[in-house]
């Protein structure tokens, strides 16, 4: 009999543990937090494809108390609470942040319960769905709550983005040596700043005085982020950008450029140049375009010379 | 048991005042009295006075205003800009400025005069240290915004005597870096620093 009660009750937790707990944006913020504040180190291997396009690269990296240390060669990036220091590159940043938590949106619905295992270490696997479909699936370290593996879909469940560690170590030997001595480029928050409060499913977060004495302005859902730039003047995007293609979208031409980790938008309009730099999924992408200025046109004269010359 | 003047209690009070000139002639007069055959009381002023004389030898110290509940960090915004305060003294005005607006708007100002400069050619940036800081908070940004006029004008003045392309308003690596800044702040960001290069697998 005993035995009988055993065998029923350990179906039963069995039963438990294999059926998907949907959670809400709460769980999904703790679980983002648990993997900021994770140590760990080891190779890294990023890439995006998008419209048969993919770039991807392999870096190291190391992470204690919320700053990452990222290298691949002779170069080596410390990223973190608001601070980014290449060094030996004039272009460090530190952004002093006033509200560090846009809320995660309501759209999004946490599952857990699968386990997995990567690299060897026992794993919990985190589904995040949109409006039923999958959206993220992350593979959280079980001892360090580290992301052992990431993957973000497009709104057809195509595969856009994928992000898995290849070497993994539970310790961040190098960063206990790590001294802030950087000279940042301070990103100071704008007070009264004329910017959409949302576009597409993106609330504003802030805005900072960004490069060229433009306007940064930061978006969040709470899993995906951007910002947009809006810079004076009209800029021939030809001369930012080296290997950016022409993209269409909403009938309107933009220039695009997908790098490992994030996506590219640039284009002009109304005397301004804008861009457009985030992790966010390609349909997002595309919302959000809507609710900003669109690219000016070019007129029949410029087109018809476009046709002739190239 | 005799009789206690119950000013007795306060004669400190009393002396302090005296000797600040602080007491009415009635008042005065009481502190009179309590000194009258009291050497005890004596003794206490003669204290309370050469504390006094200690005090006025002593040089004359100025509290830096940020310390003040009201205060701003003037020219300690240029110094941290420079990279020449303390650990301590950089978590302070990091923490001052996320909280006073007129602090970072002058923080944004001097930074954008610095990248001015810098953007001149052959300008030794060095040289912004010994720039002298303005007296007062209005004087500073009047001076910013001479600074930056001034690097504009030259601005202008040698790109146009250069001719030739301009160069871009900013690169992409400038803007993903303030891009990346911002998103390490949110939780679980996983970004791919622009400035590394990247290498297939």
């Amino acid at each position: 009999m005993m035995t009988r009660r055993l065998v029923i009750l350990g179906t039963l937790v069995s039963a438990l543990v294999l059926v998907a707990i949907p959670a809400g944006a709460d769980e999904l913020s703790d679980y983002l937090d648990e993997t900021d504040q994770a140590t760990y180190s080891g190779r890294r291997l990023i890439g995006t494809t998008w419209d048969g396009l993919e770039r991807m690269g392999v870096v190291e990296v190391e992470q204690l108390g919320g700053m990452a240390m990222v290298s691949s060669g002779h170069t080596y990036v410390m990223v973190g609470d608001g601070k980014v220091h290449a060094i030996g590159s004039p272009h460090a940043a530190l952004a002093f942040v006033l509200d560090a938590s846009a809320p995660v949106s309501h759209g999004y619905q946490v599952a857990m319960g699968e386990t997995a295992t990567h690299l060897g270490r026992s794993a919990a696997v985190v589904e995040v769905t949109e409006d039923g479909m999958l959206r993220m699936r992350m593979v959280i370290d079980e001892d360090t709550s580290a992301p052992l593996a990431t993957e973000v879909f497009d709104d057809e469940g195509n595969l856009f983005r994928y992000s898995t560690m290849i070497e993994f170590s539970a310790s961040a030997p190098s960063m206990h040596d790590y001294e802030d001595v950087g000279e940042y480029r301070t990103m100071v928050p704008l007070d009264g700043a004329v910017v959409p409060e949302t576009v597409g499913p993106y609330g504003l977060v802030d805005v900072y005085g960004g490069p060229a004495d433009g306007e940064q302005a930061f978006y969040s859902d709470g899993l995906f982020t951007f910002s947009l730039f809006a810079i004076e003047g009209s800029t021939n995007i030809d001369d930012v950008v080296t290997d950016g293609r022409a993209w269409s979208s909403g009938g309107f031409e933009y220039v695009r450029v997908i790098a490992p980790a994030e996506v590219w938008v640039l284009w002009n309009a109304s005397g301004s140049t804008y861009a457009l730099v985030g992790d966010l999924p390609p349909d997002h992408l595309e919302e959000v375009l809507v609710d900003l200025p669109r690219p000016a046109q070019r007129n029949w004269f410029g087109r018809v010379w476009d046709k002739l010359f190239g | 048991m005799a009789d206690v003047n119950p000013l007795w209690f306060r004669r400190k009070e009393l002396f302090s005042a005296f000797l600040d000139g602080e007491l009415s002639a009635e008042e005065a007069e009481l502190v009179n009295d309590l000194l009258d055959g009291d050497d005890e009381a004596k003794e206490e002023f003669r204290g309370i006075q050469q504390v006094r004389r200690a005090l006025r030898t002593l040089p004359e110290l100025e509290i830096p205003g940020w310390l003040l509940p009201d205060g701003h960090l003037g020219e300690l915004l240029s110094a941290y800009l420079d990279g020449e305060l303390s650990t301590a003294e950089q978590r302070q005005v990091s923490d001052h400025v996320v909280s006073c607006a007129q602090c970072r708007g002058e923080l944004h100002d001097l930074d954008r005069a610095r990248i001015a400069i810098r953007s001149l050619p052959g300008v030794d940036t060095g040289q912004l240290a010994q720039i002298p800081p303005p007296p007062t908070s209005r004087r500073r940004r009047l001076a910013v915004a001479g600074s930056v006029g001034i690097a504009a004008a030259v601005a202008l003045f040698v790109a146009l005597s250069l001719g030739g392309d301009p160069e871009p308003a900013f690169s992409l690596d400038d803007l993903g870096n303030h891009h990346i800044a911002r998103a390490s702040a949110e939780p679980g960001f996983a970004v791919f620093p622009p400035a590394i290069e990247v290498s297939g697998p």
